[in-house]
C-alpha cells in the first residue's frame, strides 16, 4: 500500500482533540448567535452590557448574512480539520493553520470594532474571540513543537 | 484504527449542528407571541385626526390585555373598551392613512436595538405604501432595558402635546447615543461625562436627553416634565405593555399586519413586510416563505 500525503501519520492527537473540542464550543456559540439574529431576539449579556449594541450594529452582518453564520462555517471547518489532524492527516493540519489564521484575523478586527468603534462588548463575541485565540495558541504550539523536533531530526512524540 | 472514523465523527457533528440549529430556531419561533392580535377597527378620516399622523383619543377608557375581537366597524374611532377603566385618556398612535385597509401594528421598545434597526426599514415601507398603510405603535418596554420605560413615557408626554411621532423618531434615530451615554448631555457637559461611552447612561442623564429632545421639538418643557412622571402616562405605557403581555409577546419588535403575527425574520426585513402588506392588500393572509420544517406552530392561547 502506498502512503499518500493525506494518509494518517503520527501527530499530536491530544492537542488537536482539544482544538476540535474548542471548535465545537465555538460552533454552538455561533449557532446561538445566528438563530437569535434570525429570530430578531434581543440577546442579553451576562457579564457585559453591550450585546444589543454589538449584535444589531452594521458590523454584525455582511449584507444580509449574520456574522454568526460565517462563524458556523469557520468553526465547523476548524473542527473538521482538527479532527482529521488528530487522526494524523498531515494535509489537514496545513489547512487548519490557514483557517485558524483567518479566524484570528477576523477576531482581531471584530475586537477592534467593539473596543474603538462601537464602544461596547458582547459576551458571546468575547467567548468566540477567546476560543479563536485558544485555537490559535494550540495551532501555534503544535507548529513550533513540530518544527523543534524536525530541526532536532527526530519524530515528534505524541502528546 | 478505521480511516473512516474521523469522517464519521465530522458527519455526526455536522448532523448535530444542523439538527440542533434547526430545532433551536424552531423552538425560538414557537416562543413567538400569539398569532393574532385584536383587530384595530378601520377609521374613517375624522376631523381632528390627521391623515398622515394622528392619535385617536378614546377618553375614559383604557385598553386591557384581554384579547377582545373587535369588529372592524368603519367609522368607529374607539378601540376595545371595557367598563372597568381608570380615568386615563387612551390614545392609539397612528401614522399613515387613517382609513387604510392594512394596519401594521408594532410592539416596540425604544432601547431595543432590533427595533432601532427596524425603524429605518419601516419608514421606507411607510413611504412605499403611503395612505394604503396605517402604522400603529404600541409600547412594549422590556424589563431588561432600564431606560425603555422612561423613553416610552417621554414619547407619550410628547404625544400629549401632539408630538408623539416626532419624539418616537427622535428616540429611535438617536438611540445609540442616549442608551449608552454617548454625547447625551450636550456640548456643555464636562468631557469626563461625555466620554462615558462604554457604560449605560444613568437615568438622570437620559432625563436630560429627553428634556433636550423636548426642547428641540419645541414642546412646553414644564408641562412635558410634569407629564413625564405622571400616573396617567405611566398607566398608558403600562396598558400597552399589558396588552402585549396578554398576547404572549416576549420580544421586540413584534409586528402584526391586520392582526396577524409576522414572525421574525420576515418582520425585520423590507421584503418580508412588503410581502405581508401586499398579501393583506390582496385580502390574503400572509404565509411565511421559509421551508416547511421551520413553519411556526401556534402557541396555545394563554
Amino acid at each position: 500500500m502506498t502512503t499518500t500525503q493525506t494518509a494518517p501519520v503520527s501527530s499530536r492527537p491530544r492537542l488537536h482533540t482539544l482544538a476540535a473540542f474548542l471548535a465545537v464550543v465555538g460552533l454552538v456559540d455561533s449557532i446561538y448567535l445566528t438563530v437569535t439574529h434570525l429570530t430578531g431576539e434581543d440577546v442579553t449579556c451576562v457579564a457585559s452590557s453591550g450585546c444589543s449594541e454589538v449584535l444589531s450594529s452594521a458590523y454584525a452582518s455582511v449584507g444580509k448574512i449574520p456574522l454568526g453564520a460565517f462563524g458556523i462555517l469557520g468553526y465547523f471547518a476548524a473542527f473538521s480539520l482538527a479532527t482529521l489532524a488528530a487522526f494524523g492527516y498531515a494535509r489537514a493540519l496545513t489547512f487548519l493553520r490557514v483557517v485558524v489564521a483567518g479566524m484570528l484575523a477576523t477576531t482581531l478586527w471584530l475586537l477592534y470594532v467593539q473596543a474603538f468603534i462601537l464602544h461596547a462588548f458582547c459576551d458571546f463575541c468575547l467567548l468566540s474571540a477567546g476560543l479563536t485565540m485558544s485555537l490559535s495558541a494550540i495551532v501555534a504550539i503544535g507548529y513550533f513543537l513540530e518544527r523543534k523536533h524536525r530541526i532536532a531530526g527526530e519524530q515528534a512524540p505524541a502528546l | 484504527m478505521s480511516r473512516s472514523l474521523p469522517l464519521a465523527i465530522i458527519g455526526a457533528v455536522l448532523l448535530l449542528a444542523i439538527g440542533g440549529g434547526l430545532m433551536f430556531f424552531k423552538w425560538k419561533q414557537q416562543q413567538q407571541p400569539s398569532q393574532t392580535s385584536p383587530i384595530i377597527p378601520t377609521v374613517e378620516a375624522t376631523p381632528g385626526i390627521s391623515e398622515t399622523q394622528g392619535a385617536i383619543e378614546t377618553p375614559g377608557a383604557i385598553e386591557t390585555p384581554v384579547a377582545v375581537e373587535t369588529p372592524a366597524a368603519a367609522g368607529t374611532p374607539s378601540v376595545a373598551e371595557t367598563p372597568a377603566t381608570r380615568p386615563v385618556p387612551e390614545s392609539l398612535h397612528i401614522r399613515g392613512g387613517a382609513a387604510a385597509r392594512v394596519t401594521l401594528e408594532e410592539y416596540g421598545d425604544f432601547q431595543c436595538q432590533p427595533c432601532g434597526r427596524l425603524y429605518p426599514v419601516l419608514k421606507v415601507v411607510e413611504q412605499d405604501y403611503g395612505d394604503r398603510l396605517r402604522v400603529v405603535f404600541r409600547h412594549m418596554p422590556l424589563h431588561k432595558h432600564e431606560h425603555a420605560p422612561l423613553a416610552a413615557r417621554a414619547a407619550e408626554a410628547a404625544g400629549l402635546q401632539g408630538r408623539f411621532w416626532e419624539m418616537h423618531d427622535m428616540l429611535f434615530e438617536n438611540s445609540p447615543r442616549w442608551t449608552k451615554g454617548v454625547d447625551t448631555i450636550g456640548p456643555d457637559a464636562p468631557p469626563s461625562r461625555r466620554l462615558e461611552s462604554t457604560v449605560l447612561a444613568m437615568d438622570l442623564e437620559v432625563r436630560d436627553v429627553v428634556f433636550r429632545y423636548a426642547e428641540i421639538l419645541k414642546l412646553d418643557i414644564d408641562r412635558f416634565k410634569q407629564d413625564l412622571d405622571s400616573d396617567p402616562i405611566r398607566a398608558r405605557v403600562e396598558s400597552d405593555r399589558a396588552r402585549g403581555v396578554g398576547l404572549g409577546i416576549d420580544r421586540t419588535p413584534t409586528i402584526y399586519v391586520n392582526g396577524h403575527l409576522i414572525p421574525a425574520p420576515s418582520s425585520l426585513t423590507s421584503e418580508g413586510l412588503h410581502a405581508a402588506i401586499d398579501a393583506a392588500l390582496a385580502g390574503k393572509t400572509y404565509e411565511q416563505s421559509p421551508t416547511p420544517s421551520l413553519a411556526t406552530t401556534p402557541r396555545a392561547p394563554k
